[in-house]
């Protein structure tokens, strides 16, 4: 069994070279990326909010759910056993209603943020202002 | 996948439910889409080594749903796969049958040319029509085939931007 053991902000240096990947890849479309801790959640998964611009080919879900993925180790980004990528992408469009809605996922990463475990890894103009709508 | 995108919205400026002859082209972008969407997750999860074989160039695409929905998983890939195969509902497989049906084909020595969005057909060996003819594709049809694009194309393009944010 594995334990409970909390990990965040542990694999903080491992994120950040992750994101870097992503900024790579994406070039400029990639505006924000934080490393969070939502409070209901298995203890050792690293969980990563993106907004990238385009992401989805730029479309709004229409169920209203923020696309989120988990992913095990990879060669790019391995992880303890047990323990998984948790990751929500988004796009700006979709982050605006995601946040003038109250989409149930933005509850977790604003709840994460206010309980102070939320570690902006990147960021650029954009990113910054689309931030501080999840307050 | 972009090229997917640019079909899908080229498929929905054609597609004109007050004519139907517009349906034919619509289908046929349409299809484009699909195929071009499946092909683009299947080529990436073969890069991402997760699948044996990659695409081939044959059109008809509905025979790559059984395997989207039994990759084998892991703990590592279980939540992304299935997040994958639960895109390719029975109802989905039945639209790109469809689809698949009117990819044009030359017919086999002695069979009439079969119904397809591309090349005069016959209904008997007589009869031939044109996929431009009003009636060649029902209005059922095209509403089914428009859902089936619509569905695909924003849900595999997700699982494609999340494989290319995992495997760089």
């Amino acid at each position: 069994m594995v334990a409970a053991v909390e990990n965040y902000p542990d694999l903080e240096r491992q994120v950040k070279r992750l994101v870097a990947q992503h900024r790579t890849q994406w070039n400029k479309q990639l505006h924000l990326a934080v490393y969070f801790a939502p409070p209901k959640r298995p203890k050792r998964d690293v969980y990563l909010f993106e907004i990238i611009d385009g992401f989805g080919g730029g479309h709004v879900d229409p169920d209203q759910k923020l696309f989120r993925f988990a992913y095990g180790s990879t060669p790019g980004f391995p992880l303890p056993p047990g323990a998984s990528l948790q990751m929500v992408v988004t796009n700006p469009s979709e982050l605006d209603e995601a946040v003038r809605d109250n989409w149930k996922r933005i509850d977790e990463i604003r709840a994460a943020r206010q309980t102070g475990k939320a570690t902006v890894i990147y960021t650029d103009a954009i990113g910054r202002k689309l931030w501080n709508k999840i307050k | 996948m972009r090229q997917a995108e640019a079909d899908f919205r080229t498929a929905q400026r054609i597609d004109n439910d007050a004519d139907a002859r517009t349906r034919c082209q619509a289908i046929s972008k349409y299809q484009q889409c699909v195929e071009k969407s499946v092909k683009g997750v299947l080529d990436k999860l073969h890069m991402a080594r997760l699948i044996h074989d990659g695409s081939d160039r044959r059109h008809h695409v509905a025979r790559y749903a059984a395997l989207f929905r039994n990759i084998p998983r892991t703990n590592n890939t279980r939540d992304l796969l299935n997040q994958l195969g639960r895109l390719f509902g029975s109802a989905v497989v039945t639209q790109m049958n469809l689809l698949d049906s009117f990819v044009p084909e030359y017919p086999a020595a002695g069979a009439l040319a079969r119904r397809n969005h591309e090349y005069p057909f016959q209904v008997t060996a007589a009869d031939w029509r044109a996929p431009s003819d009003d009636d060649a594709f029902s209005a059922g049809e095209i509403k089914r085939i428009r859902n089936c694009a619509g569905s695909l194309v924003v849900g595999l393009r997700r699982i494609l931007d999340a494989l290319d944010l995992l495997f760089p």
